[in-house]
């Protein structure tokens, strides 16, 4: 296992597992972190799984993990890696099982005082409106060749459909789609799991939360993304559901044996991969853009029924009860984009595993408003605690493939969390300081409770230090939805 | 078959969650794995519910590891798409990599934790003078 002792402190907030560490490695490891963490990030295998990772055909720079790390499948979570395209592979355990999990954050014009009186029944209304929990099914039934639009154009599709605005699409990250998403790569079992679940929360650590906007660091940045002190927000966390996870699944298995075929060796079989320009490779591809699109589309649908949420509680209550889109994140994706390899631009797949996007100003692919601030970057805390909202910069581009950080890692196991926390008490407690819950599951309360995860604040502090993000705004929650 | 013999036991993990299963031979640790994917599910019967439902599928994988999460994924699939639990297993395995499976239940009344999928996570299917032994790792 990894130690304290392998690693070779480069920066100031930067360390290196070098490739000489194993003979099976093809390039280092970085690690963003700060002396406070640093510690932390070599208790469980995720460094392990790092230089597992640094094991694949095709890597170019380093592979990077963030500060929030913890192991996961393969790849740990907090991970980005990128291989040459075409010709190297891709990993859908580099990617993740819940394909294009991500963020979505609206602003509003609402003063928390105004809203305060009716924070409960918005509460209420929102887990009304928006469904979660296990099990539960959506409000829609698409048929065979609506769902395959929708695949196909993600967010696009949404808005055809009368779910979106114009600016809702904009300001999602790709527009809300991947081209190149062929329904056909996609399994009959995906199909069905996906069929019932568009427009869910799911459970787990997904959730809708109603936020303040506590502080504010960037007046400018803020300003530009619709961020006031004092106002109210809205955050949506929740990926692709059972369609994503099928769609992993599927691709996870018959990848086992692809590797044989490729003659591709790996530490960890959770890592299989195929060229990109392998049948294999262009099957997932396409199919892994099906389940980005599916989860776009999903978080667009919760913002639908968020906003008839507002409405119901709000209309005539406040001057102006709407909710504005500021961005929408990925942060299980794999995403072909061009980089600046030892002064050569080269495209790559880049794999970022509980790690967003975070481009800096000037990016081609940010919509005209954000140009000139840099990519909105969100990165939600645990339940109950807070959260942050940063923009991307120049040196993610050259330190981590414009990426950064993603939220506060778990550090303690669910059977633990469940010891140590009653799902009742940590609703009253969090009710106490003012937090309205709408949770199904008590027990899964307890499996989010705040002291099973790092601290977001130091995760947060440590990306800034290293410069791949900079502090726009600060936000806490005042109303959490919970499947 | 006493709960030595074969069974299932709940383990620590930091994100996801994980059991130990063993059994006499492969077909019981196929089971035993399905019933203890089933408590991490954390399913409730309906009372009294008689009717039965059946259902056959084929697997296929390159060794017996591939073979148990392919088999895991599907009743897991059967689980949230058709809240089907299975309580009678009949498995052939036949050779060239492939597991037939022929299965009976009855629709459970809820789930209250959604498995996402049946994973590799250190997964080595181990044979010991006692019987079968693995441990399963699946993500939620």
């Amino acid at each position: 296992m990894v130690d304290l002792r392998d690693l070779n402190r480069i920066a100031e907030n930067e360390w290196e597992i070098p490739k000489s560490y194993r003979d099976d490695m093809n390039v280092s490891v970085r690690i963003i972190a700060s002396e406070e963490l640093i510690e932390e990030v070599t208790r469980d295998k995720s460094l392990d799984q790092a230089v597992n990772t640094a094991c694949l055909p095709g890597l170019v720079g380093n592979v990077v993990v963030m500060p929030d790390m913890h192991q996961g499948y393969g790849f740990p979570i907090g991970g980005v890696a990128a291989t040459r395209y075409p010709d190297g592979v891709i990993s859908p355990g580099a990617i993740g099982y819940d394909i294009n999990c991500g963020v979505r954050l609206m602003s509003t014009n609402m003063l928390h005082d105004e809203v305060k009186p009716f924070l409960s029944d918005l509460a209420t209304e929102l887990h009304r409106q928006c469904p979660s929990g296990v099990g539960v099914s959506g409000h829609l039934r698409l048929d065979k060749d609506e769902m395959r639009r929708l695949l196909r154009e993600g967010s696009q599709w949404a808005k055809k459909e009368g779910y979106a605005t114009g600016q809702d699409v904009r300001r999602t990250e790709e527009g809300g789609r991947l081209d190149g998403a062929d329904p056909d790569k996609v399994s009959q079992r995906a199909l069905n799991r996906g069929k019932s679940q568009v427009g869910t929360l799911g459970s787990g650590n997904h959730f809708l939360e109603v936020d303040l906007i506590a502080k504010v660091f960037d007046e400018d940045a803020a300003e530009v993304m619709g961020l006031r002190e004092g106002n109210i927000a809205l955050q949506i966390h929740t990926g692709s559901r059972g369609f994503g996870h099928q769609v992993c699944t599927d691709y996870v298995q018959s990848f086992q044996s692809a590797v044989n075929r490729y003659g591709i060796k790996l530490p960890d079989r959770e890592l299989v991969c195929a060229p990109m320009n392998t049948q294999d490779g262009k099957n997932y591809l396409a199919a892994m853009r099906c389940a980005a699109n599916f989860a776009f589309t999903n978080r667009q649908l919760l913002a639908y029924y968020s906003r008839r949420a507002f409405e119901n509680v709000l209309a005539g209550k406040v001057d102006d009860w709407h909710l504005k889109q500021v961005y929408d994140v990925a942060h299980n994706m794999g995403k072909i984009e061009t980089h600046m390899i030892d002064g050569e631009a080269m495209k790559v797949c880049v794999h970022r595993k509980g790690a967003t996007r975070a481009f800096p100003p000037g990016s081609e692919d940010l919509p005209s408003e954000y140009k000139r601030i840099g990519q909105p970057v969100l990165v939600p805390g645990s339940m109950g605690t807070a959260s942050w909202v940063l923009k991307g910069t120049a040196a993610s581009m050259e330190r981590s493939f414009g990426s950064t950080c993603h939220g506060a890692g778990r550090t303690m196991s669910r059977t633990q969390a469940k010891h140590e926390v009653w799902g009742e008490d940590l609703k009253e407690d969090l009710e106490r300081e003012g937090i309205h819950i709408r949770a199904k599951s008590m027990a899964g309360l307890a499996e989010e409770a705040p002291l099973a995860y790092k601290d977001v604040d130091a995760v947060v502090n440590a990306v800034e230090s290293a410069g791949i993000a900079d502090k726009v705004a600060l936000l806490t929650p005042l109303a959490v939805v919970k499947g | 078959m006493s709960e030595k013999e074969a069974g299932f036991q709940e383990i620590e993990h930091t994100a996801d969650v994980e059991i130990k299963v063993w059994g006499d031979d492969l077909y019981a640790l196929f089971i035993q794995a399905a019933k203890g994917m089933y408590h991490l599910s954390q399913i409730r019967k309906v009372e009294n519910e008689q009717t039965i439902r059946s259902r056959s599928f084929s697997v296929t994988g390159m060794d017996t590891e591939s073979l148990l999460v392919a088999f895991l994924n599907e009743v897991l699939f059967y689980l949230e798409t058709e809240r089907i639990a299975f309580q009678e297993f009949d498995l052939e395995f036949q050779g060239n990599g492939r597991l037939q499976a022929q299965l009976e239940g009855t629709i459970i009344k809820e789930l209250n934790r959604d498995i996402k999928a049946v994973t590799f996570h250190n997964l080595e299917i181990q044979e010991l003078d006692t019987g079968w032994q693995v441990r399963i790792v699946f993500d939620v």
